[in-house]
């Protein structure tokens, strides 16, 4: 081949690569909605490229800053320090046949041949006398997977890894219902290091306990229940979980700062906006009787909380310092054009979600237009000096009450909530349309179940549902533990 | 004006829309077509909302990203049975909001050293159970 016809061939090589590049470049802009949030597998099946050409592509595009959500957990996405108990039968083998094909005998070669330093390499004599399980810290295995030319992800195809399944979808209905319980009851707590990390769920009522250690269970960790120091049962999960919950979307620390959405799932997924808002009406929901010229009324909605306190004046922050450890109503402290401008435009995303998701229900199942309204209800005065504020959203038509009623008993728990809820709709169906005379509205004050959950009621489910993860349930000193606030508090009910 | 006049002069707006709730706009579009100045309608809003005749609610839209990018303010005309309705809902958030914060508070006014020691003590005791 001539010199010219040689160039022209490398010229138009060039000009192929460069071409495709720009393509994807123009690709990834077109399909990229969020350039601060992007889902790399979902990029990867549209546009049919290999994940390392985008991941890069998508850095010089964007920059480093851009955060690349997963919709898979690798065990490679963990924490240098985090262990896994990997299958030495399989290691063993790959190990020996990658380093035959480097040409090399033993750990020592192999550092000479590839002419790194030898203490890279040691940590594979330990694991060769370890059978017939190798615990390996995951940066450790992760480096000496590469060096060997071993593809990570045959890990999790040869099933190799035994003390959890490996990757974990963010995105599937398991998590997305573990991220539910976890954004309303739960906090992820985050130690020194990302392998001190915990999911601390905590509630009064045995029936969601045992539905959240299930939940934590279906997704291969585990939960346990402490001893009881608190009115409440406190349970911590093993810090994989923790880590799967927060690679789904929720941040550590405070949820009243971090202000986390709902799982992305949750919007797209019928089925699981309704157990969403199933579990979140158990866990951050409330249902009251009330009147309007004299006809019952039931309100069922929605509450949350935000820490507000970087935008409030200083002026009246000062003031409002001066009330911790209580509660005030923000018309006492802030002018209604304040409230009006500012209290709005701070609601919590996930309330404005769950709004949206209610509102999408009543018009796709009862083709009625109705928008939940929100309001704060209260501030609250920290100790530590943090103000938050407490966001509700309430319905009462009677579509919206047989929403909820569709929502909460399609797959009832067995929860306190449930059973009150229960009764205040039969309540609801006996006394609604017509006017209540005062004693008409005695009886109903006296029906209804209280909103604190009854020590009897606490004690009867732990001791059915919880006695196996926590034998001191089963002491009468300890449970009691849990149910003394009630009982000092609604005794003289 | 009494009290009651302004309360009556209140009501008349909603009356007006024959609803129990309008749209702030709504609310001060209507003094202003009753010779009111902007200022002076807010003016009424505002004691309104003082005096516990109205209560206002709100809708908040999001982007992507979770930033408010519209809302939308609705005034409704309150009479004490609504009060004793709102009052109610607090009551029982309050209580179970009391109840969430005791059994979070241990963490609250943890230094970083605190907390650290204490998830260390836990996950300690979580491994050895």
């Amino acid at each position: 081949m001539g010199q010219y016809k040689r160039s022209r061939l490398e010229y138009y090589n060039w000009l192929r690569e460069k071409t495709n590049k720009l393509k994807t470049l123009e690709e990834i802009i077109q399909h990229v909605e969020n350039p601060e949030q992007i889902n790399l597998e979902k990029l990867e099946h549209k546009l049919g490229l290999p994940r390392e050409i985008l991941a890069k592509t998508i850095e010089r595009l964007y920059g480093p800053k851009t955060q690349v959500s997963h919709k898979l957990y690798h065990w490679w996405q963990e924490p240098y320090g985090a262990k896994r108990k990997i299958s030495a039968s399989y290691l063993h083998t790959r190990i020996s046949e990658a380093m035959k094909k480097i040409g090399a005998e033993n750990p020592t070669q192999l550092a000479k041949k590839l002419n790194i330093p030898e203490g890279k390499t040691s940590i594979i004599r330990d694991w060769m006398k370890q059978s017939p399980t190798i615990t390996a810290k995951t940066g450790v295995l992760k480096r000496i997977l590469t060096i060997l030319n071993i593809p990570l992800e045959e890990l999790e195809q040869k099933k190799a890894i035994l003390d959890r399944k490996f990757p974990i979808n963010l995105y599937s209905p398991k998590i997305a219902k573990l991220y539910t319980h976890a954004l309303n009851e739960g906090s992820l707590i985050l130690g020194k290091t990302p392998t001190q990390v915990t999911l601390r769920y905590v509630n009064q009522d045995p029936v969601l306990i045992r539905k959240f250690i299930d939940t934590v269970k279906e997704v291969g960790g585990w939960a346990k229940i402490l001893p009881p120091q608190k009115p409440g049962f406190d349970v911590y999960t093993d810090s994989v979980t923790a880590r799967i919950v927060n690679a789904a979307g929720l941040p550590y620390g405070r949820k009243t700062i971090t202000d986390p959405p709902l799982h992305p799932r949750i919007l797209k997924d019928t089925q699981l906006a309704k157990h969403h808002l199933h579990i979140t009406f158990l866990e951050e929901g409330y249902a009251t009787f009330s009147y309007a010229k004299d006809r019952l009324q039931l309100i069922i909605g929605i509450s949350r909380s935000k820490d507000i306190t970087e935008h409030i004046p200083a002026e009246t922050l000062q003031e409002l310092l001066k009330y911790k450890g209580q509660k005030v109503q923000p018309t006492k402290f802030f002018t209604k054009q304040f409230i009006d401008d500012i209290f709005p435009d701070l609601t919590p995303i996930a309330l404005t979600q769950e709004r949206r998701l209610i509102e999408d229900f009543l018009w796709k199942e009862f083709s009625m237009k109705l928008e939940p309204k929100a309001r704060v209800s209260y501030l609250h005065i920290s100790l530590d000096g943090d103000i938050t504020a407490n966001y509700r959203i309430a319905v009462r038509s009677e579509e919206a009450i047989q929403l909820f009623k569709e929502i909460v008993f399609a797959e009832p728990l067995g929860t306190w909530k449930e059973y009150r809820l229960q009764k205040m709709l039969e309540i609801y169906d006996e006394y609604k349309g017509r006017r209540l005379t005062p004693e008409e509205k005695q009886e109903i004050k006296q029906q209804t179940p209280p909103s604190h959950i009854p020590e009897k009621w606490i004690i009867t489910k732990a001791r059915q549902l919880l006695a196996n993860e926590a034998p001191w349930i089963n002491d009468e000193q300890k449970i009691k533990i849990i149910t003394r606030w009630y009982k000092s508090r609604y005794e003289n009910e | 004006m009494s009290k009651q006049n302004f309360r009556q002069q209140i009501k008349r707006i909603f009356d007006h829309f024959n609803k129990k709730t309008i749209t702030k706009e709504e609310f001060l579009g209507y003094l202003q077509k009753q010779g009111y100045t902007r200022e002076e309608a807010i003016e009424i809003y505002n004691q309104a909302a003082k005096e516990k005749i109205i209560e206002t609610w709100f809708i908040t839209e999001l982007d992507e990203k979770g930033h408010t990018v519209s809302k939308k303010l609705f005034v409704e005309y309150m009479t004490e049975e609504d009060w004793e309705a709102i009052e109610a809902i607090d009551k029982e958030i309050a209580e179970r909001e009391e109840l969430k914060r005791i059994l979070w508070e241990e963490w609250e006014g943890l230094t970083d050293e605190e907390r650290e020691k204490k998830i260390k003590e836990i996950l300690e005791q979580l491994e050895q159970e």
